[in-house]
């Protein structure tokens, strides 16, 4: 299928709108850590194309990529947006399968890193025009400061991410006709495991001590060894989770568990 | 001086603003500065009605360097806009206790923020939506949404505003409180579970190897390996990446470059499938 004009404006928006800077989709809550979601920026992705079960496919494998994903203050991390909204609606369009989308997402999520520093220089600009404004008592200009010159952010987001799906639409739907065989079966061995890469960035955090991963090993083992689908997982967690829990409080409270 | 009391709409009319515009102008100057000149400039005729010499000091007040986890971190403004309120009312309150307030706050709410936040509950809650999302259904996506913005939303609300009324003290109730870390310890099993289930519903590790003598399969490394644990080529695997990526401190990028070549290796050698 072809990503029309409109529907690249209107994805390249919701990619800035759903930037972690952007405050106009209720902020970094609905927008960034809520919309923003590559599984749920998915769901509107496909919405916008017309094709919801290949963008929520697609959206799934991106965001088990992205799951670990924190961006701690000043550092410069993968760009899991602009890598979602091109990876995501060029895999719709050229029909590409997950493992290729990935791909792609991982190489537009690095490459995209070097538009950090350009952006955070430039926002620099309307912060040193806030700090005028309210050294020189004109008070009610400064307020309104975030609200424009979050416009720098605009530019950062929307031109590239509507220039990648609209004019590189033909070049992916190229690559994806003229792929060898071999390339493709690389690329899906390639890709088959590479969630298990945003996983070990979450085991890093959560792993306190060697004795939790056993924890991960069970729920591996519910799924693998006995087939259990997600909600029961979570019931045998949530037990799990309130013993120790109960367990806890107990000992704090000096008494007997 | 008259007594100056912070009402709903004033704590609602702050919260909503630091919510939206925190990282607004997001810059590794003074971070989320801006957000806060923004957030007491629209409260500025409220706290110091018609005084505009007080209100520019106001405001200058929050342009140095301010960064913190923005979302439960949230607790900081709210503290900071009691303390304001305090001082417009008369009490004497010294500029330098409220910078120095800010600045004993933002580190262990960054800290305790992006521990609980991306690296806990949305993690978890991402993984579970990952698990309901199946043949291309958009449930997964639906859940995360209603669940995230149903806990969020009053949850920051609550810090926002228990900031406002219990100023400074509001800070100690959590950081001192032991409660948290009972719950941290339970929500970290219940992510470590989940994540163990997801990652052997979706990672895939397909072993080609085959023995084969006169047109017979005579051992099928594949099936061999998935008959001793199921899935323990995806798990050994899972474990290996852990293992270089926590121990050997190898990051994200050069992990995915050694998973493209032993692509290519395995698969121009037969020992992995697509």
């Amino acid at each position: 299928m072809q990503i029309s004009l409109i529907q690249a404006i209107l994805i390249a928006l919701l990619g800035y709108l759903t930037f972690i800077h952007t405050p106009f989709l209720g902020g970094g809550l609905v927008g960034w850590y809520c919309i923003g979601r590559p599984l749920v920026s998915a769901l509107f992705i496909g919405i916008i194309l017309g094709n919801i079960p290949k963008a929520m496919e697609l959206g799934l494998y991106i965001q088990l990529i992205f799951i670990g994903l924190i961006t701690p203050g000043g550092s410069i991390t993968p760009d899991m947006n602009l890598a979602t909204y091109v990876a995501l609606p060029l895999g719709v369009a050229a029909n590409m399968d997950a493992a290729s989308t990935v791909a792609l997402s991982l190489i537009v999520a690095n490459v995209a890193n070097i538009m950090a520093t350009p952006n955070f220089a430039m926002t620099m600009i309307p912060v040193n025009i806030q700090k005028r404004m309210v050294e020189e008592g004109k008070l009610e200009e400064a307020v309104w400061v975030p609200i424009w010159g979050n416009g720098v952010k605009f530019l950062f987001r929307f031109i590239p991410t509507f220039v990648c799906i609209y004019y590189g639409q033909a070049g992916i739907e190229w690559i994806v006709k003229n792929s060898p065989q071999w390339l493709i079966d690389i690329m899906t061995i390639f890709g088959n495991p590479m969630c298990l890469v945003g996983f070990a960035i979450l085991l890093k955090l959560m792993v306190k001590k060697p004795t939790d991963l056993i924890y991960f090993t069970f729920g591996f083992a519910l799924v693998g060894a006995l087939g259990a689908d997600m909600i029961t997982v979570l019931v045998f967690a949530l037990v799990i989770a309130l013993i120790q829990f109960q367990i806890g409080r107990a000992a704090k409270k000096g008494g007997a568990v | 001086m008259s007594e100056i009391k912070l009402t709903d709409k004033m704590i609602k009319n702050a919260y909503i603003n630091w919510m939206c515009f925190n990282l607004a102008l997001y810059q590794p100057e003074t971070m989320q500065a801006p957000a806060l000149v923004r957030m007491f400039g629209l409260l500025r005729e409220d706290l110091y009605p018609g005084d505009k010499e007080k209100q520019q000091e106001l405001m200058a007040r929050h342009l140095p360097f301010f960064n913190t986890e923005p979302f439960l971190g949230c607790i900081i403004p709210g503290i900071v806009l009691g303390m304001e309120a305090e001082k417009a009312s008369g009490a004497d309150v010294p500029d330098e206790l409220i910078t120095a307030i800010k600045s004993a706050l933002m580190g262990p709410f960054a800290g305790i923020g992006d521990a609980l936040l991306p690296g806990t509950f949305i993690p978890i809650l991402l993984a579970i939506a990952c698990g309901l999302t199946q043949d291309g259904s958009p449930i997964g996506a639906i859940f995360y949404m209603v669940v995230f913005l149903g806990v969020m939303i009053p949850v920051t609300w609550f810090l926002f505003k228990k900031g406002c009324e219990l100023g400074a003290n509001a800070a100690e109730l959590i950081l001192g409180n032991d409660l948290k870390d009972d719950i941290i310890t339970a929500l970290n099993t219940v992510g470590l579970i989940v994540v163990g289930c997801i990652a052997c519903a979706y990672a895939n590790v397909n072993i080609g190897f085959k023995f084969i003598r006169d047109d017979v399969v005579l051992v099928d490394l594949h099936e061999l390996l998935n008959g001793v644990w199921p899935k323990l080529p995806v798990f050994v695997t899972a474990m290996l990446t852990y293992w270089l990526m926590a121990k050997k401190n190898w990051s994200a990028m050069k992990v995915i470059l050694l998973y493209l070549v032993v692509a290519i290796v395995g698969y121009f050698t037969g020992f992995l499938a697509p």
